[in-house]
């Protein structure tokens, strides 16, 4: 039976949910009026423009232009010997369908990526052509995340960077050993390779300071699937930590490990792990702006696993208790992020106010969102948290009461 | 009292105006009173005066969009505290300006909302097709809005309407009285397939409509058309997740694709391939990918540096980084075509630790050399030159099986049976060099090593 376009709508879109990057932010600022022509803008900023019932931000049309697959990886819904639906997209098609949806103002711009059909090369060359038409034909100037086939040429690449604002290529898995028993047809050392080869050229663009330079993505990201395998969380984030210094990657996305359709008999599914995926997004976040090495997050863990009830920052804290309290009034900005419940935001305007005399508990209270966390942390002219610091007691306390989990946020 | 009755909710302009104008005056804060749209009474104002650029204008003029009553008098009171003291801006803590933090954070929201939840609908007129949303906004924010909407549809005619305002494109923006939900059509003919997508994208394993609520209020949902969407996602969720968790697997629908077929390459080409998948010690693990040497299978000189750093590792060549410029501009100095020489590794993969985000190189260890001088080895058999450089202490272990003291090794010829070894130092090493003098005198050396060797080869 020939599937009708909202049919085969249905399916590869069905087909890229597991993709948890959905992120249109940091692209190059542009737009239609100052191109003189077309439609679209990237204004740097990302923007939901919509939550689905799983709390998740639809900011992007992320589709598959096929979901047929060549290759076997036991974790995903597309492997080759899944019985789900097939079908495929032509490139013409995606290219309308993302301007249709774009001139509504239902996204920001399109998130495409594919089932292995033929060859590496050859399904590259397909997404490569559904951002080409865009780019070209429709005039486009939205945002295009383009996922990269970790086997693909690198000429090829080269040339979806220059269509594309982000690429991506998918780690999948933590660990050389996961990849080699749950994706058979995939090598560590290639997804590293084409993370490199972008690196080059994102790096390459960057510092071509020319009038008429190319243009290019401004950042790359990867996702790994948690749960899947064995890795505990100290694992995962060292891989992650790898990641971002040998590749400079924007964001790694953490996706837990969910039912699907027609699941693969080596991995028997359960409900996906939400609220160890929530505490790796936020351990990962210490990383990159709050100036946490690797192994302090490591240190933080029990037995390489984060404490599901604590924010990683506070179960870090409780283990070093001794560098607690900390003075509000003359504590240096590395140490302020450090304290539980203190955000960057709040951090710099406490240094600001700080100027203009000693602060004291109300002053805290009015600068940042919530009390609770900091005050066992801190100490102001009005207030010292005494012994509770030292107390058996406290991190019971500061378990938060049964609440429904919060997700990350993504645009 | 004066009584000042501003034409508009959102013009921050003529606010900054009159409030310029009452400033001059002197007019303290709890001596004036605002309001909106009263323009009979204009009784006490004073005339607005034209104004320099205020400090903190960004935040005042975001605050004043809000729908809150209480903003103007917020704005002019944080005015005229700034007008007595500059320094009143700079801190934080000041409980006037966490309100109008708030008020700008609010709007701000406000401002996001609209340029996400807009949703245009699509309506033939007489020069082809316009597209018109019906919006209600929380805030005074549609005109201050409306520029992103100019740049980001510029080759779209397109109308917001809102219950306050509502703005026009048609290649200029014009702005006209509020209208209501009536004038803009209900559905769109694309609607359908956006609700198609909405409900394949959701993962219905990962319900949570608490997260989903407080980042899209329900207040929203009567002019999104995927909302429509919800209450029957929600309800179906549980059972299509666990249906899914129940389900046994079924049989597989086609056999695997047959694996890739083995290379055939011979000799360094071969070599290399064995290479690509070596995993003797545990350095693959981290590096991106192995580096091997590079030259022709000929070459009758050979260079054996330590190892890839973060270039090489990057770009899969030897001797690229800032240690391989220098080497290139030895080489040239000597009057050596690289291009006539095979340079590799004493060890394969880089070998690194992690300090932040960045890699720092980390010095192979006696056993990571041993290792990996297997491969070394084969290197010298295929190319079996007629002399080889050893740059550095771990090249020359690699070679020798023994740690020499590259300064006493230096300069000196090592007969090996097979081959004859040259030591010199890494050219990383004289990039380490502080003292002028000493770095000087280092690379004269490195230098004459080189052209020593170079000579020697090419007799």
């Amino acid at each position: 039976m020939r599937l009708d376009l909202r049919q085969k709508l249905a399916i590869l879109a069905d087909a890229a949910k597991y993709d948890a990057s959905c992120a249109s932010s940091g692209g190059q600022r542009r737009d239609s009026l100052g191109m003189g022509k077309g439609v679209g803008s990237v204004t740097g900023a990302g923007i939901c423009h919509s939550f689905t019932p799983d709390g998740r931000c639809v900011s992007l049309l992320k589709i598959l232009l096929t979901n047929y697959c060549m290759y076997d990886c036991a974790f995903c819904v597309n492997r080759v010997s899944s019985n789900v639906r097939r079908a495929r997209f032509t490139p013409a098609e995606a290219a309308q369908l993302t301007v249709d949806f774009y001139r509504r103002n239902y996204i920001e711009g399109l998130f495409l990526s594919s089932g292995i059909i033929r060859s590496p090369d050859a399904t590259m060359e397909q997404l490569i052509e559904t951002a080409r038409l865009l780019r070209e034909d429709h005039a486009f100037h939205g945002y295009i995340h383009l996922k990269t086939i970790a086997d693909a040429d690198p000429a090829l690449i080269s040339r979806a960077g220059e269509l594309a604002d982000r690429l991506s290529v998918n780690v999948e898995l933590p660990q050389e050993a996961s990849l080699k028993a749950l994706a058979p047809e995939k090598r560590l050392s290639t997804i590293r390779k084409s993370m490199a080869t972008i690196r080059g050229e994102i790096d390459d663009h960057a510092h071509d300071k020319t009038v008429r330079k190319k243009r290019f993505a401004t950042g790359q990201s990867t996702q790994m699937i948690v749960g899947a395998d064995s890795a505990d969380d100290a694992t995962i984030l060292r891989t992650s930590a790898a990641l971002y210094g040998g590749y400079r990657l924007r964001r790694v996305y953490y996706s837990a490990f969910s039912p699907i359709p027609d699941a693969s008999a080596v991995l028997p599914v359960r409900a996906p792990p939400l609220q160890r995926e929530h505490r790796l997004y936020q351990a990962d976040w210490l990383l990159r702006n709050y100036g946490f090495d690797i192994e302090e997050l490591a240190e933080a863990t029990d037995d390489g696993m984060l404490d599901l009830d604590l924010d990683p920052k506070t179960s870090w804290a409780l283990k070093n208790r001794a560098l607690f309290p900390v003075d509000i009034n003359r504590a240096p900005r590395e140490m302020l992020l450090r304290i539980p419940g203190l955000g960057v935001r709040v951090a710099d305007r406490v240094i600001a106010a700080r100027r203009h005399g000693a602060l004291r508990l109300d002053d805290i209270s009015r600068l940042a969102s919530s009390l609770r966390k900091i005050l066992p942390f801190i100490t102001t002219p009005d207030w010292s948290p005494g012994s509770t610091l030292d107390s058996e007691g406290l991190k019971q306390k500061l378990r938060p009461p049964p609440r429904q989990l919060e997700l990350f946020s993504c645009a | 009292m004066r009584v000042i009755a501003l034409e508009r909710p959102d013009d921050a302009d003529a606010f900054f105006e009159h409030a310029a104008a009452l400033l001059a005056e002197g007019i303290s804060p709890e001596h004036v009173s605002w309001s909106v749209g009263d323009s009979a009474d204009l009784f006490g104002a004073a005339i607005p005066a034209p104004r320099a650029k205020w400090r903190g204008e960004k935040l005042f003029a975001a605050a004043l969009l809000h729908r809150a009553a209480h903003r103007f008098a917020l704005v002019y009171r944080a005015l005229w505290r700034t007008d007595g003291d500059k320094a009143w801006l700079d801190n934080p803590a000041e409980s006037d300006l966490c309100s109008l933090r708030k008020l700008e954070g609010e709007v701000r929201r406000d401002i996001h909302k609209m340029r996400a939840l807009v949703r245009f609908r699509e309506i033939p007129d007489g020069y082809g097709a316009r597209f018109i949303a019906w919006y209600e906004p929380g805030h005074f924010t549609l005109r201050a809005n409306a520029d992103f909407f100019v740049h980001r549809f510029a080759d779209m005619r397109w109308s917001i309407v809102t219950p306050d305002l509502s703005a026009h494109y048609d290649g200029e923006i014009r702005f006209a009285p509020g209208g209501s939900r009536r004038d803009v059509p209900a559905e769109d003919a694309r609607d359908e397939d956006w609700r198609t997508y909405y409900a394949a994208i959701f993962n219905p394993a990962r319900l949570n409509l608490a997260v989903m609520q407080s980042h899209l209020p329900k207040k929203f949902w009567r002019n999104l058309p995927e909302a429509q969407a919800i209450p029957a996602l929600a309800r179906a969720a549980q059972t299509r997740a666990q249906t899914m968790i129940a389900a046994p697997p079924t049989a597989p629908r086609v056999a695997r694709a047959p694996a890739r077929a083995q290379t055939t390459a011979t000799g360094l080409a071969d070599l290399r391939a064995q290479l690509a998948s070596c995993e003797k010690c545990p350095l693959h693990r981290e590096a991106t990918q192995v580096v091997c040497g590079a030259g022709p299978s000929n070459a009758a000189l050979m260079i054996v540096a330590e190892q890839p750093g973060d270039h090489e590792d990057l770009c899969g060549a030897p001797l690229v980084g800032p240690a391989g410029k220098i080497f290139d501009e030895a080489l040239r100095r000597i009057g050596c075509d690289r291009k006539t020489i095979y340079v590799t590794n004493a060890v394969k993969h880089f070998k690194f630790t992690l300090k932040g985000q960045r890699r720092i190189h980390a010095k192979p260890s006696a056993g990571e050399i041993d290792i990996c001088s297997w491969w070394l080895h084969r290197e010298i058999e295929q190319v079996r030159p007629k002399l080889i450089v050893a740059m550095g202490a771990s090249a020359l272990r690699a070679l020798t099986g023994q740690s020499f003291s590259v300064c006493d090794s230096r300069g000196k010829i090592l007969d090996l049976g097979e081959s004859r070894i040259l030591t010199t130092t890494h050219p990383a090493y004289l990039l380490r060099l502080q003292d002028e003098q000493q770095k000087r005198q280092a690379w004269r050396a490195f230098l004459d090593d080189l052209a020593q060797a170079h000579a020697m080869a090419c007799a």
